[in-house]
């Protein structure tokens, strides 16, 4: 079953479009990434699945029905972000809201896992740094074990070590109990290996929706002399291209056979995988250029 | 077994290629419990379809079982059939030994004067 | 199913949420009307008929509009959203809240005001220097205590639905408002034709009658207040 379909989903602020025209279908119980550069339409796109947005155009469905203002399926659905949780009460109190909330949140372990990232219950939310911000808004959305649990940024703030416990954390708890997930992020390499499927977005629009396979294997990394790799450039489809003198790196989606690459690497091309990462960055690459013509300027 | 993120290989792959390793290392044993998709999954910190998928492809070529109720176990021959399946992955290595050799100006025969001169201290036996 | 009693659920913990921020409320009116009853019993000699209630009911009529303005806020919903709930429930909560609180601070006040008869009959009986006029009668007690809960229920009403739609629609609430208030202050056949409007619904009625008009005219505001909530976005 699908936990998520958009058809043609638009949504319009005044004149800015956020989101122009995706259509996507997600399955049940997988972990997806969603990854787009900041201003891609990645909150919009998951305050639309949590039902605070209306679709301008197009339409909406998880779980079989429209989120917005269906408190049915929006029991179901649990939104984590940076403005969530923000009320004027101790923590102890939102805990007890979202044990209110939902019949399976796992308070006892809440609590636990609170402890152990020296969080007190005792106190206000504004009063924890960024990170522990993240890590009690995340800590929530986790244990109410909603079908469809949105991450957004959940690693924004945390440092190095939090993010590699995030990552287990997540990973546990969605093995016991599967669920629908979607982690949002621009920053993707830590939670790379979470992934079954990416979607990159870029402007409000859909770039691809892959298995993370597809993608870790989308694009190449050319490196070696212009002469040889210009003659590639015409015939390959070049998502990067950088150069140094008489060197030449370019990205190219890799379409190419397996012949073909002994016969480039015979001739000195050094070949390597893009990486997830890379293929998204540029993939929703601005244009030409880049910051540093900017600043050369 | 260990994973590269930026290998050319997916990591469903690598990771059907580091259980290979561990069995041809004797680290698993013919007969023996393999990991299961969880424990990978927990291990390196990856979806556990994704360690599925790795732990499948063995399973179809025979090199993993199923055992109902007890999970994934070592087929016998295991080895063998490892070894004569990446046999030609040698010569693909030694293809870039060459290329690489090419580079720094060496010959094919001092290069076999090199490969015949490396020295791997004895093994332990366990 | 998981969702069986969803809309219960929700009710449940959005009533929770909604008494935790009211308890922080009430201290603040708690400790207001404390400190102005106190301050007026020490400065001046003689009390007359019903500081407390006076001051309670002022009170009402100026902390109530702040907390309609904080309750339709979008920030405020925003946390309220952060947990299922649905608009409907929402609307539903602040009704019951515009019900409730003036209930609870003007019964608040009247225990003041038992507190403060208690102690001008301890001052009169030791002290020669102190007068205190009985003005309220059980009977005229109990119907002023109704119409102030009346009209507060609807000054609370008015503000929240004004403020309900003033979030939602800043620009064309504030033309409106400002139209409709140069209107009143420049122009006099508007504003005496407004005026005996007005008249026509509070001159004189019987307190039964005021009553009547007034709910009648809050279940409007309340109807008026609902439609931008449940067609409001959470942003």
């Amino acid at each position: 079953m699908n936990a998520v379909i958009l058809q043609d989903l638009v949504k319009r602020f005044g004149k800015k479009k956020a989101l122009d025209g995706i259509s996507l279908e997600l399955q049940e119980n997988r972990i997806v990434g969603l990854i787009g550069r900041n201003g891609a339409g990645k909150t919009t796109l998951l305050r639309t699945l949590a039902g605070f947005l209306r679709p301008t155009v197009g339409s909406v469905l998880v779980f079989g029905q429209n989120p917005f203002d269906n408190i049915r399926v929006l029991s179901d659905i649990v939104l984590m972000d940076d403005e969530r949780y923000t009320d004027n009460s101790d923590l102890r109190v939102l805990i007890d809201r979202a044990a209110l909330s939902w019949s399976q949140f796992d308070k006892a372990m809440a609590l636990k896992l609170l402890d152990y990232f020296n969080i007190p219950v005792k106190t206000k939310i504004k009063k924890l740094s960024k990170g522990m911000k993240t890590l009690f808004s995340l800590v929530i959305a986790l244990l109410s074990r909603c079908p469809l649990t949105l991450l957004d940024e959940p690693t924004l703030g945390l440092d190095a070590a939090h993010r590699k416990e995030i990552s287990s954390l997540l990973l546990k708890d969605y093995v016991n109990y599967p669920r629908t997930i979607i982690v949002s992020s621009h920053l993707i390499s830590e939670l790379e290996g979470l992934m079954e499927q990416v979607v990159l977005i870029d402007n409000g629009r859909l770039v691809f929706h892959k298995t993370i396979e597809d993608v870790q294997s989308y694009a190449l990394y050319l490196t070696g002399r212009r002469s040889i790799l210009e003659e590639q450039e015409g015939r390959r489809r070049v998502i990067y291209k950088e150069s140094m003198g008489e060197m030449l790196v370019l990205g190219v989606v890799n379409d190419l056979s397996a012949e073909e690459l002994r016969r480039l690497e015979s001739s000195g091309i050094e070949i390597s995988a893009m990486g997830v990462q890379d293929v998204c960055v540029n993939m929703t690459r601005q244009d030409e250029g880049g910051v540093l013509d900017v600043v050369s300027k | 077994m260990k994973l590269n993120p930026t290998d050319m290989k997916p990591i469903y792959v690598q990771i059907a290629e580091g259980i290979e390793d561990d069995i041809l290392n004797g680290v698993l044993e013919e007969g023996s419990e393999c990991y299961s998709q969880y424990q990978i999954s927990r291990m390196f910190n990856i979806n556990p379809a994704t360690a599925a998928k790795g732990i499948n492809i063995l399973v179809q070529e025979g090199i993993l079982y199923k055992v109902r109720g007890l999970g994934m176990h070592v087929s016998k021959g295991a080895k063998t059939m490892i070894r004569r399946k990446r046999h030609p992955d040698i010569a693909e290595s030694a293809r870039k030994l060459v290329l690489d050799a090419e580079k720094l100006g060496i010959g094919r025969d001092e290069l076999i004067k090199i490969i015949r001169d490396v020295t791997i201290p004895e093994k332990e036996d366990k | 199913m998981l969702s069986q009693n969803s809309r219960l659920r929700a009710m449940k913990s959005l009533l929770y949420s909604y008494y935790t921020d009211f308890t922080t409320f009430y201290c603040i009116y708690l400790g207001i009307i404390t400190g102005l009853c106190l301050t007026k019993f020490i400065f001046s000699s003689s009390a007359s008929g019903s500081s407390a209630l006076t001051v309670g009911m002022v009170n009402c009529f100026i902390l109530l509009p702040i907390a309609m303005a904080a309750i339709t806020s979008n920030s405020e919903l925003l946390k309220k959203f952060s947990f299922p709930v649905d608009r409907d429930l929402v609307a539903l909560s602040h009704i019951m809240l515009i019900l409730l609180l003036p209930l609870i601070m003007l019964l608040t006040s009247c225990i003041f005001y038992l507190l403060e008869i208690l102690a001008s009959e301890l001052l009169m009986a030791t002290s020669d220097n102190f007068f205190y006029s009985w003005l309220v009668t059980r009977g005229s007690f109990l119907a002023g205590f109704a119409v102030s809960y009346i009209v507060i229920v609807a000054v609370t009403a008015l503000s929240w639905m004004f403020f309900a739609w003033f979030y939602r629609y800043k620009v064309i609430v504030s033309v409106v408002t400002g139209t409709f208030a140069l209107a009143l202050i420049y122009f006099s056949e508007f504003r005496e034709a407004f005026l005996s409007l007005v008249g026509k619904v509070f001159v004189n009625p019987s307190p039964g009658l005021l009553s009547l008009k007034l709910g009648t005219i809050t279940l409007v505001l309340f109807a008026l207040g609902y439609i931008p909530i449940k067609r409001m976005e959470v942003k």
